[in-house]
């Protein structure tokens, strides 16, 4: 199954049966209908932020013991018991990036000639592709050119170079990656200690420059909620992970067996994930972070998000397709992740907006009209979602940062609000792209923050 | 499974003993008008007789959601306010016990030790005042066992525990909202230096903002439904009038001037009387911060809860905070190893703490004192007090005892136009609120509105007692229970209550 086909058929006429029962709905008992709408919408934020609070709680008892003891065994290993390991770093237009990723690349504790580095660059990105040749890089850093074709996005140029890729794992990172330096042992001594349906190991992500402004400290609040609290909980209960963009390290010949990324997908790692689990492979978790660059300037942080959540409807699209195969091959409990965390996310950042402006119109106008859509119960229950809902992300975010000891960006998560204001916008803008222009990548710009661009300097002073 | 199966006994043993001592001051109106009020509500939301508004606006909520959904699933009849109290306890002992356990403690001295605690007069003075005072002490035991796994571990789970801990506690009965506003100056003493030192307040900002957002919701909600945020401040001032009455009474002697300080003396010093184990353990480890840090924010905080709640008047009275001690007592003895190796000399500290925590009480609780004394003095011989009816009639308030019968005589008649929210004992006795026309429904606030009474039956109190001087019915009708009213018969009276029937059809005005 593949994102080739944005809607199948079966699910246009689902998805036109469905307005239709509700243009009926409304045109014969219009309340009825839309109480029914309501609750049915507060049962979904209802259990949205349940779950989640269920994976913080469980994600947040993670052993640290059992991280201890990996990090002792990573160090450990011999470098003759390495294996090879391939690293695919896409890039587009990034000929800035490329010294700064080859020095982090370097600095990974992993003998050089272990590591089988692939720096993928699309045939029509000259300027990159001349950086590449003149920066005279080591021969364990391999320039693999793309040939043109479309749709032209980084799944298509990994699966291309995933036939090169000679490594037992094999891990992505983005241009701007700097993964800790002991990240490869990691993952060797956890797939060791794993279970041998265990088929890929994602990283923990956050941002080295998350005092740069606010939206850099709430992307920041986000992701550390996401990849220290919700993942793991995710892991511990066995419920399908939809990988993150970067630093995912798969058993190579696991990836082959799936034929890598679906090059029409465009957040093809969350596609992968789900798709890991119904074949039968578990997505582990390891303690170690790789930073990257927050996007910091609005439109280039919605240009990503947009990118994110048209991927993720995308991938609710694909996979619901079969229902039941979903539900047998990943479980009640993968199901309700599945819902909430694939096609919640897009869902929530839609509906978002209707009930802020519901909830003000009721609250500035008290319109007789708005409340007979709301009798009492259905009231409670909805005032209910908006506060719990609200407050329990707010405090989700609260407490995500102690792990880390980063306690400054606390009393950022109070103003979240605006944070889900601009994921709104996103989740509208990605549904635009999904419905005009669905397999269009769209790029997140690199090396403007105000840290990545003294970075570049930094290495441009020291280059000869 | 094993090790529940293990505490099982004990604490079904303490579940049967609660519940007989609670069934009893149920039934004989031992329980605190509070109390009283929060179970005739929960009855009145049970038997759908309450607006959604008033059932979300009901403070406190845990004790009220819970006695409304066990009134919905018991047969009728049931002592619900009883079988609560009775849970909680057992549940309590069974975790006592199990944690003593777990905590090295050979069985027989677990045993006793938890009984000692269960048993600990201040507890058993909880189950009696009520759940609510009982899920306080179940509440607080949380607390402290959070407070020690944050000290221990900076985790997120752990700063979660702590967190909810305290909206339980907010939620669970005012004076537990007043020991969580008393832990915010104190809660950075029982976190990790290394923590405290990257943000005390972000940190306390983090694990109080459960309560502080429960709080402002809750104040929000009650204002869209009910129309006013601030209804369940009214209640408990009631109680602490009288409890700070009676307490500066019986201390005018030896009084500071200023009651908040000498409330917050009393519940020190019944903490160091009820639980003479906490200060000796945590004199033996006073050296290891961990260990001691989170028992002395813990007791810290009850202390400065009991000067609140005194200031403000708004959380009840302050001799609910004598449970801290056998808590106390319970988090030393699990938490402390020490502890473990002196397990005669902690047993004769927790028998001491039982008797101090009886001499405790008669500190901080100024209206048992004079009850007791009353029952010293001969007015209240012994073998009534053996029997729940005569704990009713000498140890309650004579109103809530006279409205109790009221509500056996009405138990069965509908449509009785009754305040029941001056006089709740009357649902309470009744023992359903369905059938009974009450502030909560359209028909008592039409009947005040129009002044035009058409109730089958009418339920007033004397305008000279104490609930007279309330009454919604009284005050409209001030002439109602001495003259009654023209078609209307008296049925029934006590020394406080009049109940007059309807002879015949015609619809009755105000004079």
């Amino acid at each position: 199954m593949s994102a080739r086909q944005v809607f199948t058929p079966g699910q246009l006429v689902i998805g036109y049966g469905l307005l239709t029962a509700l243009l009926g709905g409304l045109a014969a008992s219009p309340i009825t209908t839309l109480i029914v709408l309501n609750v049915a919408m507060g049962v979904f934020y209802l259990g949205n932020f349940l779950f989640k609070g269920v994976l913080v709680a469980v994600g947040g008892g993670r052993s640290a013991d059992r991280d201890y003891a990996i990090e002792i065994q990573a160090r450990q290993l011999r470098d003759e018991d390495l294996p090879v390991f391939t690293v695919l770093v896409p890039m587009f237009r990034e000929p800035a990036m490329l010294p700064v990723l080859a020095n982090a690349l370097r600095s990974l504790d992993y003998p050089l000639g272990k590591l089988d580095i692939k720096i993928v660059l699309e045939a029509g990105d000259t300027e990159t592709i001349e950086v590449a040749r003149t920066l005279g890089l080591e021969g364990v850093f391999e320039v693999i050119v793309v040939p043109p074709s479309s749709p032209q996005t980084k799944p298509k140029a990994c699966n291309f170079a995933l036939r090169f890729a000679r490594g037992e794992y094999l891990v992505i990172y983005d241009a701007e990656d700097r993964p800790e330096p002991d990240q490869l042992r990691k993952v060797v001594a956890t797939f060791r200690n794993a279970a041998p349906d265990v088929a890929c190991l994602q990283c923990r992500l956050n941002y080295f420059n998350r005092d740069e402004n606010w939206l850099a400290r709430m992307f920041t609040l986000d992701y550390t909620l996401w990849f220290d609290q919700i993942l793991p909980g995710l892991e511990r209960l066995n419920v399908p992970i939809p990988l993150g963009g970067t630093s995912n390290h798969f058993k190579t010949s696991v990836l082959r067996e799936l034929h890598g990324w679906d090059p029409f997908n465009v957040t093809e790692d969350a596609d992968l994930g789900i798709r890991l689990t119904q074949k039968g492979y578990r997505v582990g978790i390891v303690d170690s972070t790789t930073f990257e660059e927050a996007s910091c300037h609005v439109g280039n942080w919605i240009r990503q998000r947009s990118r994110w959540i048209k991927g993720y409807m995308q991938t609710f699209l694909v996979h619901i397709r079969r229902p039941w195969h979903l539900v047998r091959t990943t479980g009640v409990l993968g199901l309700l992740g599945f819902i909430f965390f694939i096609g919640g996310t897009a869902l929530s950042g839609l509906l978002n907006p209707l009930f802020w402006g519901l909830y003000l119109a009721w609250f500035v106008t008290s319109a007789a009209d708005i409340d007979v859509l709301f009798p009492q119960a259905l009231l409670f229950i909805s005032l209910f979602n908006l506060l719990a809902g609200n407050g329990a992300f707010i405090y989700l975010s609260m407490l995500a940062p102690i792990r880390r000891g980063w306690l400054h960006l606390i009393p950022y998560s109070l103003t979240a609000f605006g944070y889900w204001v601009l994921i709104s916008i996103a989740a509208y803008k990605g549904l635009w792209q999904l419905l005009r222009n669905p397999f269009y990548w769209e790029k997140t710009r690199h090396g403007v923050s105000r840290y990545a661009i003294e970075r570049i300097a930094e290495v441009r002073e020291a280059r000869p | 499974m094993t090790r529940i199966l293990a505490a099982a006994p004990i604490a079904l043993v303490v579940l049967i003993a609660v519940l007989a001592v609670t069934e009893a001051a149920t039934r004989g109106a031992a329980m605190s008008g509070d109390s009283t009020a929060l179970w005739a509500g929960a009855i009145a939301a049970a038997d759908g007789e309450m607006s959604v508004g008033g059932i979300v606006a009901a403070y406190p909520s845990v004790p009220f959601l819970a006695m409304t959904l066990m009134k919905l699933i018991t047969p009728a009849g049931a002592p619900v306010p009883a079988l609560l109290a009775a849970a909680v306890a057992g549940l309590l002992a069974g975790t006592w016990f199990g944690t003593a356990r777990r905590a090295g403690w050979p069985a027989a001295t677990a045993g006793a030790a938890t009984l000692l605690v269960i048993f600990h007069p201040a507890v058993v003075r909880a189950a009696i005042e009520g759940p609510a005072d009982l899920l306080v002490v179940a509440f607080l035991y949380l607390l402290g066992v959070a407070l020690y796994e944050f000290r221990a571990r900076i985790g997120v789970p752990q700063a979660m525990a702590v967190g909810f801990t305290l909206l339980g506690l907010t939620f669970s009965h005012p004076i537990g909202a007043a020991i969580a506003v008393g832990s915010i100056p104190l809660l950075a003493f029982a976190t990790r230096p290394a923590l405290v030192a990257g943000s005390a307040l972000n940190i306390v900002l983090t694990l109080m903002f459960p309560v502080l957002f429960a709080t402002a919701a809750f104040c929000y909600i009650s204002w869209v439904f009910p129309g006013d945020g601030w209804n369940f401040l009214a209640a408990p001032s009631a109680s602490l009038a009288g409890w700070a009455a009676r307490f500066a009474h019986a201390f005018a002697g030896v009084s500071s001037g200023s009651l908040p300080v000498d409330a917050a003396i009393a519940v020190a010093a019944a903490i160091v009387l009820g639980a003479p184990i906490a200060p000796v353990a945590i004199g033996w480890v006073r050296q290891r911060r961990p260990l001691t840090a989170p028992a002395l924010v813990l007791a810290g905080s009850v202390v400065v809860a009991a000067a609140l709640a005194v200031a403000t008047r708004l959380c009840g009275s302050p001799a609910t905070l004598t449970a801290a001690a056998p808590v106390l007592a319970m988090l030393v003895l699990t938490r402390i190893p020490v502890v473990r190796d002196r397990r005669a000399t902690a047993l004769l500290l927790l028998a001491l703490g039982w008797l101090g925590g009886a001499a405790s009480l008669m500190i901080v609780d100024p209206r048992l004192a004079a009850q007791v004394r009353a029952a010293s003095s001969g007015q209240m011989p012994g073998r009534q007090v053996a029997s729940g009816k005569a704990i009713a009639s000498q140890l309650a308030d004579d109103d809530a005892a006279e409205a109790l019968a009221l509500g056996g005589v009405v138990a069965g008649r509908d449509d009785v136009l009754v305040d029941t929210l001056n006089a709740p004992a009357v649902v309470v006795g009744r023992g359903a609120a369905r059938g009974l026309l009450s502030p909560w429904g359209e028909p008592f606030r039409l009947a005040l509105l129009f002044s035009r009474i058409e109730a089958h039956f009418i339920a007033v109190p004397d305008p000279e007692s104490s609930s007279g001087a309330q009454d919604r019915l009284t005050k409209s009708f001030p002439l109602l229970y001495h003259n009654g009213l023209s078609n209307y018969r008296i049925v029934y009276q006590n020394s406080i209550w009049r109940l007059f029937e309807r002879v015949d059809h015609v619809a009755v005005h105000r004079d």
